[in-house]
């Protein structure tokens, strides 16, 4: 219901909004849960397991029950909280979690079977029989599991990421937050002032109290204000801090169109912010716990400080008759708060004896809430009083106040645990929890305004001084400074179900029944009753749980301990921490400069590391790729090819000891490759086995060019790098990429020759450009580079160009090829021309192999040392009985082979302990006429001729191939060099 | 004779204009990597200063005389922007057709790298440079005048605009 106070909304301002089926009315400055509390809404939601209706209980980002879907368009945020949900015009939230309406919620049955489903009762119950897991128990609980639901459309929303950096980040915006900026920002740092809610101010926006004369929220927006004028202050409003990480980074998560009705395109939802600080000053306040009775759930039992919070900021109230019950001076507040707003107060219940408390109201010293009745909300409350005696007082909700537990979740991010504190009866951070972070106000363990304001300046101080930031002397300003007296009451004695996490459905007897299967420590105890999971991480339960456990267990809460905190604080969208990155936002995309082309010509492509190559040219859409395959490796075998091999690391190397650093990365020698030649080489690791592999051009003297594989390029060129500055940093030697600098197109086949020799301004013959040489030609007039290199077998070269001539002389060469009736060729043709040939890819160096295994041992230098050499000698390495690379081909040339297929011996089971090899790679040859497979075999090389299993597991197949040597066609290599 | 044609890496995507900013491409004829052996950067600086009249600069740092340009593009190594392939003892590449290079401008620059650079580009002066990235791509950043020069490998062109650009109307759509 409304009341006359309210200073956060704006009356002459109604806006209207939906929830489940019914359309309310409320005012600009509302929060969802103030406006469905204003309309008279009491229960917003049913509990997690046993259904009970519940009702909002906070005002903040805490709030365990009041959890909707929020539907707009084809999304649906599942697990919104009311009461940080801003209201705004045409508003559509959903309740969730009921099977029916929610006033009717079908599945309150659980409730009623509640004696059967305490803590751990699927472990106990969901054991027998076996088979029924799988089948039955599982889908049944992964239905009822779960909070929310998702529209399961594709999000269409835009969220994003960014990045801030400032020297002081202060994290929340109450009397200590505030001042804690203003000094810092004074001092001239860069400050960024983070707040969770939509208005600064913190709890100034919803106490009564005054700061130097003036109400708390008056004087917040006369000091926000100031600090807005100030070049060096960022405050961002709905941010909630949510994690902090190392080196002074924090994540934060900004609300930045959550409350807009009319969406601008590309105004993001959502913005996750990486924050670095210098320092931080962490001033996140406290939060209100609860105190266990029966029925304590039900709805209108709320807290304390969340009834005088929504009569003196949005000016609504819980009902129109309240009780208070608490253990503290602070739940007083409430009493006076409600009555000068109009309310009843019935009576105020205060566990203390010795409260010193007056009022013109009844006043219970010395008793206890004993339980509440009124399932769909609070009709009666029975009080034990101090003598003893049963009451029933008749109210509309109950405000309690078990005391206050300063926020310590994000000091605890970096492993740090709290301190137990005896004078407040809760942990507080410890200093150092959080490197650079100092806590401030009641975060610290502060109750008072003024306390909260001081403690702000002093640890702005602390931070300044840290980063060498001088500062003037900040006057603290006035306001009360009453002491936090507090007599702890934990539960309450009594018959009935006393509510710890209602956010998880836990309550006192769950806790006391895992301490008694013992489940004693505090991490298996969460585990077991799952008490501090789900949206609010046990925000209102922990301290009341621990101290339950405690008890039980005969420790204290200190030795009982606080179980582990993570971020997030709060709930972070999926869609925000993966912003950018959805669907080809993944990953960034490399494009060839025949890309386009390629494209125009119906090509698919597939992804090689981050780049995108054709797989094949389909000569009419919907072509089978096999026969494109196969017509694109008789382009290269019977005429001419034409494929883009510019994706293949290209790596500079020049200097005086160029060769010498040549020869200390690859296990064979370069330092006598002459000038104009090309010499094919192999990489170690350190451990001995391949890294890479590759041709290096000699282009002039001291000057030579590395190539690498696709997916190599970025390691090999690490690898040199390290070689370079860490290994033989004496050397002069410049290590650079070029790999884009050109466009580079294979030109394979019988014809290649004649077609370059159309384009080329000085042609060339096998004479003076043999097999394995280089150097600088002209090409159509500009200045490019030719490699007579092969991977197909044929007579071939490579030609580099400038990348900017790059599109257009991939299609001159398309056009050109296809006059000798051949054209461009794809990865799949490319894969199957050097399968037939015996060369290998990362298909076969995969990691795993040795130069040993691939019978290149022989390359290895005896005459000079490289990376790798040692541990490529030892015996283990050497083995004849390692598996070694081998060619398979079907004995039926109908037979079918597939990558990763497992080798066995013909007489052998094809059980994984017989299991002799693997194969690596397969295509089909339309030369040979059947399969052909590359793999590993162990004791391969001597095994040729013999028959063996191939057997795919997966796809059920098994083959009788002949091992056979790799090279399957042209062994003398008389095609490459004619 | 046949003629092959150039073609810029960005000339496809850009220049785009949303609100107050601008991203473009910027022409470059020649860009040459330049390494100077074994950390001989001073040796190499001072023929350098024969040849096109400036130093290389210190780390983070960039220095223009007349059409040429030297800068930082990390460890012992600097990129020159000049008509000619400088001749000095030195590691020197041709990177001109490597890169992309754009310039991103206008009110609000500041903000769009916020979303994709990991580096406080508001510390930076104009002619400083950071090798950081942008949208997980590996990139060289330097202030400019109005805005920030942005360059990128060739190939990551259309992923460099289709990230800004995004970003782009996300900062013009907040701030309007």
């Amino acid at each position: 219901m409304r009341v006359d106070t309210g200073h956060g909304v704006d009356r002459s301002k109604a806006v209207s909004f939906k929830f489940d089926t019914k359309t309310y009315w409320g005012f600009e400055g509302d929060t969802l849960a103030s406006a469905l509390l204003a309309n008279g809404v009491k229960v917003v939601g049913r509990s997690f397991k046993y259904h009970r209706p519940r009702g909002i209980i906070s005002e903040g980002s805490q709030e365990p029950n009041g959890l909707v879907e929020l539907r707009s368009g084809d999304q649906t945020t599942p697990n919104v909280r009311l009461t940080t949900q801003e209201l705004h015009q045409d508003l559509k939230v959903y309740s969730q979690n009921h099977m029916g309406s929610l006033k009717w919620d079908l599945l309150e049955v659980n409730d009623l079977l509640s004696p059967f489903l305490s803590a751990g009762f699927y472990y106990k119950t969901f054991m027998w029989p076996r088979r029924f897991w799988e089948r039955l128990y599982e889908p049944l609980i992964r239905r009822a599991a779960g909070l929310g639901s998702l529209s399961m459309h594709e999000n269409k929303d835009y969220y994003e990421k960014a990045f801030a950096f400032c020297d002081v980040l202060v994290i929340g915006s109450g009397p200590a937050g505030i001042m804690a900026a203003l000094t810092a920002a004074k001092a001239g740092a860069k400050v960024i002032l983070c707040e969770e809610d939509f208005s600064f101010g913190g709890r100034l926006n919803v106490e009564n109290y005054e700061v130097d004369g003036k109400p708390g929220h008056l004087w917040v927006k006369e000091r926000i204000s100031e600090l807005l004028e100030m070049e060096n202050v960022r405050c961002m409003v709905r941010t909630t801090v949510t994690g902090a990480y190392d080196g002074g980074t924090y994540g934060a998560v900004q609300r930045v169109s959550h409350h807009i009705s009319e969406k601008i395109e590309f105004s993001p939802i959502e913005t996750f912010w990486r924050i670095v600080a210098k320092g931080v000053v962490y001033s996140a306040g406290a939060i209100e716990r609860s105190i266990a009775f029966q029925n304590n759930d039900r709805p209108g039992v709320v807290m304390a400080s969340a009834a005088r919070a929504y009569v003196n900021r949005y000016g609504v109230s819980f009902g129109q008759k309240a009780i208070i019950f608490g253990n503290n001076n602070d739940a007083f507040n409430t009493a006076k708060d409600l009555q000068s707003a109009g309310i009843e107060v019935v009576a105020y219940v205060d566990s203390r004896v010795s409260a010193e408390i007056v009022g013109d109201f009844p006043i219970f010293k010395g008793a206890q809430v004993t339980n509440v009745r009124g399932r769909m909300g609070v009709k009666s409350v029975e009080i034990k009083t101090r003598q003893g005696s049963k009451q029933i007082l008749f109210a509309d909700f109950l405000a309690i106040s078990g005391g206050w537990n300063p926020t310590v979740h994000l000091t605890c991010h970096m492993n740090g645990r709290p301190q137990w504190n005896d004078k407040i009866f809760s942990f507080i951070p410890v200093p150092g929890m959080v490197p650079g972070l100092e806590v401030a106000g009641s975060a610290a363990g502060v109750f008072s305004t003024k306390g909260c304001l001081k403690s702000g300046i002093f640890r702005a101080k602390e931070v300044l001084d840290r980063i060498d930031f001088k500062y003037k002397s900040t006057a603290t300003p006035e306001a009360e400074d009453s002491p936090y007296v507090i007599t702890p009451l934990w539960t309450v004695p009594g018959e009935g179900r006393a509510w710890i996490d209602f956010q998880n459905d836990v309550t006192v007897k769950d806790v006391r029944q895992a301490a008694r299967e013992n489940f004693k420590s505090v991490e298996h105890m969460k585990r077991y009753t799952t008490q501090g999971m789900a949206p609010d991480q046990g925000k209102n339960s922990n301290v009341v749980a621990l101290a339950v456990l405690a008890e039980a267990t005969g420790q204290t809460i200190p030795e009982t301990g606080t179980t582990t905190f993570r971020p997030p604080y709060s709930p972070v969208s999926i869609a925000a921490m993966g912003a950018f990155a959805q669907g080809k936002g993944f990953a960034p995309q490399r494009f060839t400069t025949s890309y386009e082309t390629t494209v125009s010509l119906g090509a698919p492509m597939i992804e090689a590391g981050l780049w995108y190559r054709p797989s094949y040219f389909p000569q009419e859409p919907g072509e089978d790729w096999r026969h494109s395959c196969d017509r694109e490796i008789n382009f290269v075998r019977k005429a001419v090819g034409v494929t883009d091999v510019s994706t293949l690391g290209k790596i500079d190397i020049q200097g005086p000891d160029a060769a010498k650093f040549l020869d200390f990365v690859y296990i064979n020698n370069f330092a006598k490759l002459g000038v104009g030649r090309t010499r094919y080489g192999i990489m170690l690791r350190e451990d001995g086995y391949i890294l890479d592999d590759g041709t290096t051009a000699h282009l002039k003297e001291n000057h030579y060019l590395v190539t690498t594989t696709t997916a190599a390029a970025g390691p090999v060129m690490t690898h040199l790098e390290f070689a370079k500055q860490c290994l033989v940093p004496h050397l002069d030697v410049s290590v650079m990429s070029v790999t884009e600098q050109w466009a580079q197109f294979a030109v394979a086949g019988p014809r290649s020759r004649d077609l370059l020799n159309e384009l080329l301004d000085d042609p060339i013959d096998n004479q003076n450009f043999p097999f394995m040489t280089c150097g600088e030609i002209k090409i159509c007039g500009v200045t490019g580079r030719l490699f007579r290199i092969s991977f197909s077998g044929e007579q071939g070269y490579e030609i580099g160009i400038p990348a900017r001539y790059g599109e257009s002389l991939f299609g001159l060469l398309k056009r050109k090829s296809e006059e000798y009736d051949g054209g461009v060729y794809g990865m799949e043709a490319l894969n199957v021309l050097r399968i037939e040939k015996g060369f290998i890819t990362h298909a076969e160096i995969h990691g795993r192999i040795t130069a040993f295994d691939l019978g290149m041992q022989g390359m290895m230098s005896s005459k000079k040392d490289f990376i790798g050499k040692t541990a490529a000698m030892r015996k283990g390495l050497l083995e004849e009985d390692r598996e070694q690379l081998v060619g398979l081909k079907p004995l039926n040339s109908d037979g079918k082979l597939f990558a990763g297929s497992f080798l066995f011996g013909l007489d052998s089971q094809p059980v994984r302990v017989e299991q002799i090899g693997y194969t690596t790679s397969v295509g089909f040859s339309a030369e040979l006429g059947s399969m052909l497979g590359l793999g590993f075999l162990k004791n391969g090389r001597t095994r040729s001729g013999e028959k063996i299993k191939v057997v795919d597991h997966l796809r059920n197949s098994e083959t009788i191939c002949e091992v056979c040597d790799p090279v399957f066609i042209d062994r003398e290599g008389s095609r490459a060099r004619d | 004779m046949i003629d092959l044609v150039e073609k810029t890496p960005a000339a496809d995507y850009l220049p785009i204009s949303i609100g107050s900013l601008r991203f473009s491409e910027v022409k470059v004829e020649n860009i040459f990597s330049i390494q100077p052996y074994n950390s001989k950067v001073e040796d190499v600086s001072k023929t350098l200063k024969k040849q096109y009249g400036l130093t290389f600069p210190g780390i983070g740092k960039s220095v223009i005389h007349g059409t040429s340009d030297v800068f930082w593009a990390g460890l012992d190594l600097y990129f020159l922007i000049a008509s000619e392939i400088p001749i000095l003892n030195a590691g020197v590449t041709d990177q001109s057709d490597a890169w992309v290079v754009t310039a991103l401008t206008g009110e609000g620059a500041n903000e769009v790298l916020d979303r994709l650079c990991p580096v406080d580009n508001r510390l930076m002066e104009e002619g400083d440079v950071v090798r950081s990235s942008i949208g997980h791509m590996p990139a060289i950043i330097r202030r400019i005048e109005d805005g920030f020069s942005v360059l990128v490998f060739r190939s990551f062109s259309k992923t460099l605009v289709h990230e800004v650009g995004i970003c782009m109307k996300s900062v013009t759509a907040q701030n309007s």
